[in-house]
């Protein structure tokens, strides 16, 4: 029997202020299995933590998942989700992920998530946008992990598009698209993922990205089995990760956001707990 | 349409290239010749490094990377906004030629890719000066403009075909790789000849793919190409720009 995809269209909008000395979530809206978790303050009224959940778990063929977030003027908050993004086997149908995020002037972004599985079959589609008002800044990655290594399950059959965009009031400063077929000469060419399983991409934006951030970083070390590079222009940190563990691709990311935050946030990194779980 | 009028068709369309486009051909020639002051023979894009590494160090490894290099980042992605550019000029359509160029400058996504584009797009708009040519007003206001920007420019200037022009793009392209190769691994000058033989095959392969591609189908994202393409920026030893 066939099995017929209807898939969950779900979105997901909110929406922060600056009140005092803290940021609130001030509007909250969803529609469909997108939800925020929870909300919480560990490091003080400052920053918020949202914790963004999508209860099934895994996203199938047909679904359609979007999230937007507003954050206003000097607020700052900090996304992340509690398990692995999984997009699973699909026989038919697309699935597809957008985010949009708006970042307020002074105000500061992270978007931290967990990594992304893509598990053989799957025909994913993200997208994300990101606008940047002046004197915002922004830290941002995504691991993308091909097939289940631990499961033994190869990427032999999917096929995902990603993409994300940067726009810094107004002008485009960062495009970056890429279809990672499995049958694709990308898989394994040199300039493309040269047989590798995972790979990661951090990018940072602000003010205060100097030459000394960028030599801090550089002395930071990945993994052995790991091939790494960082670049900085116009004010846009790209650290790149290619390699075969995200475990280690986490890693690398923690302590860069670790040497990063101070000077892009004017705070001390300290790890959610969700991470640990 | 018959096969004999098809055929005339062919040997008529040929007759004209060879003796009535002349001038077109000199053109192309001109514009595909290392001569054209860019400074494009002072870039490696992460060959250098590759190199550096030993993940090339003959003939097979330079075939090997340089052909990747022309599937995943040139045919897959420059060239089509080359193509894109170029339709744009000639449709007259301005904010389109403007928008292609904005998205490839932001694709650029390592400083020596960026740079390069930009230094490279720079001597060409000091190029298009001096042959007094004027960009549209529009993207004289456009402070750096990329250098595929400012190459289908000129290209549309001196009328060449998108297949012509794509072909030369990717032509100048190949023999700049092929010269860093025999430059940094280092290579013979009769092994040079053989991988332009074998990758100018491979470019006429990619050329249709290339006209039919939509711009969304430009994927610029390869984390093999930037990341070479960034340890080359902290690589001790360089002959090529950074």
């Amino acid at each position: 029997m066939q099995e017929v995809e209807k898939g969950w269209h779900a979105s997901l909008s909110l929406a922060y202020d600056r009140a005092g000395l803290g940021t609130v979530l001030r509007h909250k809206s969803h529609h469909g299995p997108l939800r925020v978790q929870k909300v919480l303050y560990p490091e003080g009224d400052g920053v918020c933590h949202t914790l963004l959940l999508h209860p099934p778990g895994g996203i199938v063929g047909g679904d359609q998942l979007q999230v937007q977030a507003y954050l206003g003027e000097k607020s700052h908050v900090l996304f992340t989700n509690p398990g692995a993004n999984k997009w699973y086997r699909s026989e038919h149908r697309q699935a597809c992920q957008q985010v949009r995020l708006h970042v307020g002037p002074q105000a500061a972004l992270e978007w931290l998530p967990q990594e992304t599985i893509f598990f053989d079959g799957c025909q994913a589609q993200m997208a994300m946008e990101v606008e940047l008002e002046p004197g915002a800044a922004m830290v941002g990655w995504d691991i993308l992990c091909f097939g289940r290594r631990h499961s033994g399950e190869a990427y032999s059959q999917g096929r995902a598009r990603t993409s994300l965009s940067i726009r810094r009031q107004g002008s485009l400063v960062l495009l970056d698209r890429a279809r990672f077929e499995a049958q694709e000469p990308i898989m394994k060419s040199l300039t493309g993922l040269d047989g590798h399983t995972v790979m990661g991409t951090l990018v940072a934006c602000g003010e205060g990205l100097t030459k000394e951030v960028l030599a801090d970083c550089r002395s930071i070390q990945a993994g052995d089995q790991d091939r790494t590079g960082i670049t900085l222009m116009d004010g846009i940190f790209i650290a790149r990760i290619l390699g075969d563990s995200s475990e280690t691709a986490k890693l690398w990311f923690t302590a860069l956001w670790h040497a990063l935050r101070p000077t892009l946030m004017g705070r001390p990194a300290e790890n959610p707990r969700i991470w640990r779980t | 349409m018959d096969t004999a009028l098809k055929e005339l068709a062919v040997a008529q369309e040929f007759t004209t290239c060879v003796h009535g486009d002349a001038g077109v051909l000199l053109r192309l020639l001109q514009l595909a010749s290392p001569t054209l002051p860019v400074g494009a023979y002072s870039y490696s894009q992460g060959l250098e490094w590759a190199v550096d590494q030993g993940i090339v160090s003959n003939f097979d490894g330079a075939l090997r990377w340089i052909s990747d290099a022309l599937r995943d980042s040139m045919a897959n992605c420059e060239a089509v906004y080359l193509v894109h550019m170029l339709r744009s000029w000639r449709c007259g359509d301005i904010t389109s030629a403007i928008f292609h160029d904005e998205a490839f400058r932001a694709s650029r996504d390592t400083s020596e890719l960026r740079a390069e584009t930009l230094q490279m797009g720079f001597s060409i708009r000091q190029l298009l000066g001096q042959l007094r040519i004027t960009l549209p007003e529009e993207v004289s206001r456009v402070e750096q403009i990329s250098f595929p920007a400012g190459w289908s420019y000129l290209a549309h200037c001196w009328g060449l075909s998108e297949h012509d022009a794509v072909t030369a793009y990717l032509w100048s392209w190949l023999e700049n790789q092929v010269m860093a190769a025999v430059k940094s691994v280092p290579l013979g000058q009769s092994e040079g000849q053989r991988l332009l033989l074998e990758l100018s095959d491979q470019v006429s392969g990619h050329i249709e793919s290339i006209l039919n591609s939509s711009i969304e189908d430009a994927m610029n994202s390869l984390p093999g190409y930037a990341l070479a393409s960034c340890m080359h920026e902290t690589q001790y030893a360089r002959l090529f720009r950074s």
